[in-house]
């Protein structure tokens, strides 16, 4: 018996090894493009993976502006280290992890700043998210949606800086834990429990909102 | 029959839960201690709720400049690059065994071609 039909929890699909394989390949053919210098497969590396990093780095910053400039430089610095690449990894992890040393780097920079534009998002946000809470609710899907939106951002903000990355690379960007481990260089049961007490302190805050 | 568990042993099982890693028997055991404890399935709920709204949240996309942005930058780099010179031969992997004997070969060439009459 499966959790899922217990205890009702979703079930995801698992990739089939087909398709693994034919991802692979598809991966080594675009990193020798890339060793070669062609511009047209740097272009399609960045088309392929900017909407997962610039929402991994949102998550992370709490701002589009700072995630949009952040996503540059960590393409650019990808660009710059290409021949480090040592495909022991995939190049979505390796991306990831030049993007969580980014992340956290801005984040020390803007709380040495004191006060950065990170911080003024956070207050519109806050805002936003008490105009959003306090409108009547309505039949409006959208609304709804949005004020969702904003109430699980507020939580995920409200979280220090290593179990806001681990909550957006496990549960908003669905990575494996495997990935996880290689991009964030903990042990697998440091992730695991660091993990366990973000969704805990998530799902306390998301409470305490919603009394 | 199989120990029951203990509350602490029961939340702590809520990461594997919430994963769907959990064995058949241990998700078993989890619901029996579920169904006797109000506190432990109240945790549960709230705990899985949180993870569902989480991975149901909106992505968001990137700015659609932001591809031909870095773009940009990167030629710019190219462009401009020769302060990265030093690190050419990191990125052609020309081995520095080769460049230097080449490099030598070279300046006695253009010596002896100065210097013939």
């Amino acid at each position: 018996m499966s959790s899922s039909g217990v205890l009702g929890m979703d079930v995801e699909g698992t990739p089939v090894t087909g398709e693994a394989e034919a991802a692979a390949r598809e991966e080594r053919l675009l990193l020798a493009r890339l060793r070669r210098g062609e511009p047209e497969a740097f272009e399609s590396l960045v088309r392929a993976h900017q909407d997962r990093l610039y929402d991994f780095c949102v998550r992370m910053l709490g701002d589009r502006e700072e995630a949009n400039d952040l996503v540059q430089d960590i393409f650019v610095s990808a660009h710059q280290n290409l021949s480090r690449f040592r495909e022991d990894a995939k190049l979505s992890t390796w991306l990831f992890r030049i993007g969580k040393n980014h992340c956290i780097n801005r984040l020390k920079y803007l709380k040495r700043r004191g006060r950065g534009r990170s911080e003024e998002y956070g207050e519109q946000n806050e805002g936003a998210l008490a105009e959003l809470l306090g409108s009547p609710p309505g039949p409006d899907a959208a609304l709804e949606s949005a004020r969702e939106q904003a109430r699980v951002q507020w939580a995920i903000s409200q979280l220090e800086p290593d179990a806001r990355m681990l909550v957006a690379l496990r549960d908003i960007e669905g990575l494996s834990y495997e990935e996880i481990v290689d991009i964030t260089e903990l042990a697998l049961g440091t992730v695991k429990s660091r993990l366990h007490r973000a969704r805990e302190k998530l799902a306390d805050l998301l409470g305490r909102l919603e009394e | 029959m199989p120990a029951q568990l203990s509350h602490r042993e029961t939340r702590a099982l809520f990461i594997a839960l919430a994963d769907e890693e959990l064995p058949a028997e241990k998700v078993q055991a989890v619901q029996t201690h579920l169904d006797g404890c109000g506190e432990c399935q109240q945790g549960w709920q709230s705990y899985s709720a949180t993870v569902l709204r989480v991975r149901k949240v909106e992505k968001q996309k990137a700015p659609p400049a932001l591809a031909s942005r870095v773009m940009t930058r990167v030629k710019r780099q190219r462009r401009f690059g020769l302060k990265r010179l030093h690190l050419t031969h990191a990125q052609y992997r020309l081995p520095v065994e080769i460049l230097i004997p080449l490099l030598i070969a070279a300046a006695v060439g253009a010596f002896l071609i100065m210097s013939a009459p």
